[in-house]
């Protein structure tokens, strides 16, 4: 953890007991298992994988809606691990978070200026007129007019919804943002606007943040580092460019190789289409929990879990069989 | 690519066009809601050829998942209802058959397959009874030849063990795996037309190039023709031969994809297409814009006069504003829905 680093997170891990109901074998979820990265000030993180990978879980533990089975979080310097939900109050001035559903996020019954306002009292920021002042100003800032805030939330359009969230997250000007989904719920035309919003108020207001996302495209596009999961583990992080450019662990590739181009002359690239599921994270695989799948396992990698090791320039990834620079 | 109105198709399309296996014409679908009367489906027309992926694209509310329950003869009545048009396969009117008839049909010549694979089967009946029944009712084979067509069917999805997969129930098969199964169902009676509405809009994309593949594949091995409805252009890009863009429960452009993608017609594709994140095309983070398309797409119950894209769209004018445009249709070409498709400039991808 260097001086500046808004958030860090070292070794952290969450296991769920997963009951033995009817049908159903009882045995412990290893959700998260040993994740660790540094978020800069002014930085955007991406972290992107396939459902189950544990992405969405460690946003939560971040925002202590889980409690961590081991590791720390350290939000400038001060491990949040093991405070109690009444003691993070005060912190939630510094860690925001925006999710992916606008619909259920918004308490139906608030009007608009109510929910994004709501914060300022519970931080004692502001009251009054200057409360009113500070929202009508948070309004403008996402695109919406100050003379909505009367209205309630069902009154919204998806993408205004999720403005209203990003405005209720930024109106206590806090310095990390965890965006889980923030656009997936989003038709495209819609989705563009809030990803333009985001940046730029990134960028205006010097926020750190985590973003969450399953769309290798959309990480991409927002953000300057990017971490790969796959059931529970960082597999490779490293800047946007190396991830996208020159990603080194088969499962990276694997995934963008994956995403379906808007561009039919791509057809005829190079793809690598992966075996079979994703394996159960109450039972993973011995060795790297990747071999299963990957085109490339040879013994080592089915007895010995690799680490995230570091490559140079910020890049680390786990695995055994480090990729030549060209898919074979 | 000439820009004229001619009803003559150009002469790059190739001589011998395949045969037509399905045509819809003006279809028109209502539902009835307490706003009003809405048209999810106003007027539109496509044909599906035979062995081509006709992909129909459009957003939330463009009438594209409403289009292919019509042509199921799948809309609840109430609240809706087909107010007109036709849909033709194989010299009949399929809007003016009876159940009876059209469930003959339905997964026997016309096959469909949904987004949610875990909604669309019975959780309490195992894989292999729900195999067998359709294979069953559609081809009279007995229940030991249906279990063996069954598992050369799942064979062909790339199930892995077949023959105890099928004593299996639902909640036992990952939703990738459930989804071959649903493709196996609706592929086991051989039909000519497979309906795919977001056949992998529910999937992890490591799974999804998998299911699009298998799509492919059994379009190349049986020579099925397949309808993909998606709002992803990525996986239009991916599969589509042609391209049909709905928008507000029009169609509003159509044509062959790489046209699609290089030289848009209507503004709205054009716009859609720029508001894609391309992966592999971003400089730096906040560099590069991606393009908005002000505004929501209009209720169907309150539509504006004229274009129905016209509060969106750039290019509009007071013509957009006070005349419908009409589809300028070309036969077997590249056609759209604006007052100023020649306004567009050809590419997108000139800017990147």
């Amino acid at each position: 953890m260097t001086a500046g680093t808004i958030l860090s997170v070292r070794d952290l891990r969450k296991s769920f007991d997963v009951g033995g109901g009817l049908l159903r074998k009882s045995g412990t979820l290893q959700a998260v298992g040993g994740v660790s990265f540094d978020i800069g000030p002014g930085e955007t993180l991406g972290l992107v994988g396939e459902s189950g990978c544990g992405k969405s879980t460690v946003g939560k533990l971040i925002m202590k809606l889980h409690h961590p089975s081991d590791g720390a979080i350290f939000l400038r310097g001060v491990n949040i691990a093991g405070l109690s939900r009444r003691a993070m109050t005060p912190m939630w001035r510094k860690v925001q978070t925006i999710f992916q559903d606008p619909y259920s996020s918004l308490n139906p019954r608030m009007s608009a200026g109510a929910i994004v306002g709501e914060a300022l009292t519970i931080h004692r920021i502001a009251s009054g007129a200057e409360k009113t002042r500070r929202v009508a100003e948070i309004f403008e800032k996402v695109g919406l007019r100050a003379d909505q805030m009367g209205r309630f939330p069902h009154e919204f359009s998806g993408g205004q919804r999720q403005r209203l969230s990003i405005a209720r997250a930024l109106i206590v000007e806090p310095e990390l943002i965890v965006a889980d989904e923030p656009v997936s719920a989003l038709d495209v035309s819609i989705q563009a606007s809030v990803i333009n919003l985001l940046i730029r108020l990134q960028k205006e207001m010097g926020l750190s943040m985590l973003f969450i996302s399953h769309d290798m495209s959309v990480v991409e596009h927002v953000s300057h580092r990017v971490a790969v999961m796959y059931l529970g583990r960082i597999v490779e992080i490293g800047s946007r460019r190396r991830i996208f450019g020159d990603p080194q662990h088969p499962y990276t590739r694997a995934l963008l190789s994956a995403v379906p181009v808007a561009d039919p002359a791509a057809r005829r690239r190079e793809r690598i289409v992966l075996k079979g599921d994703v394996p159960s994270p109450i039972d993973p695989p011995p060795g790297c929990h990747f071999q299963t799948r990957c085109p490339f396992a040879q013994d080592i990698c089915r007895k010995v879990l690799p680490d995230l090791l570091p490559t140079g320039g910020g890049h680390k990834v786990a695995c055994h069989v480090r990729m030549p620079d060209a898919v074979a | 690519m000439s820009a004229t109105k001619s009803i003559e198709a150009p002469n790059d399309e190739p001589a011998t066009r395949p045969a037509p296996v399905l045509e819809v014409r003006d279809l028109c679908t209502e539902f009835r809601t307490k706003a009003g009367v809405g048209r999810a489906v106003d007027g539109v027309s496509f044909t599906l050829h035979e062995g081509e992926i006709l992909a129909i694209v459009g957003e939330s509310g463009s009438g594209k998942s409403v289009t292919s329950l019509s042509i199921m003869g799948l809309i609840p009545d109430p609240p809706g209802r087909i107010a007109g048009g036709s849909v033709t396969y194989g010299g009949r009117d399929l809007t003016r058959l009876d159940e009876k008839a059209l469930q003959k049909l339905r997964g026997n010549e016309i096959a469909m397959i949904f987004q949610e694979p875990m909604t669309s089967l019975n959780p309490v009946l195992s894989i292999g009874r729900q195999m067998t029944e359709g294979i069953r009712q559609h081809t009279g084979m007995s229940e030991a030849e249906a279990r063996k067509h069954a598992v050369e069917m799942m064979r062909r999805v790339s199930i892995p063990a077949p023959e105890k997969r099928l004593g299996e129930y639902p909640h036992q098969f990952s939703g990738g795996m459930l989804q071959r199964i649903m493709i196996a169902i609706a592929m086991s009676c051989s039909p000519r037309v497979l309906i795919a509405d977001e056949p992998t809009t529910a999937l992890d994309v490591t799974i999804q190039a998998q299911i699009l593949e298998l799509m492919r594949d059994l379009r190349a091995t049986t020579g099925a023709s397949i309808m993909l409805i998606t709002h992803d252009m990525g996986v239009v890009a991916e599969m589509a031969d042609r391209v049909v863009v709905m928008y507000a429960g029009r169609k509003v452009e159509e044509g062959r994809v790489e046209d699609i993608f290089a030289r848009p017609r209507h503004p709205y594709t054009r716009g859609l297409l720029a508001a894609l994140p391309v992966l592999g095309t971003a400089g730096e983070v906040g560099g590069t814009q991606l393009n908005e398309i002000p505004g929501v797409v209009p209720a169907l119950t309150d539509l504006p006069n004229g274009c129905r894209f016209s509060d969106r769209c750039a290019l509009s004018t007071d013509k957009c504003l006070a005349e419908d445009p009409p589809f300028a249709d070309r036969v077997g070409a590249h056609s759209a829905a604006c007052w100023h498709s020649d306004r567009l400039a050809p590419t997108m991808e000139a800017t990147s």
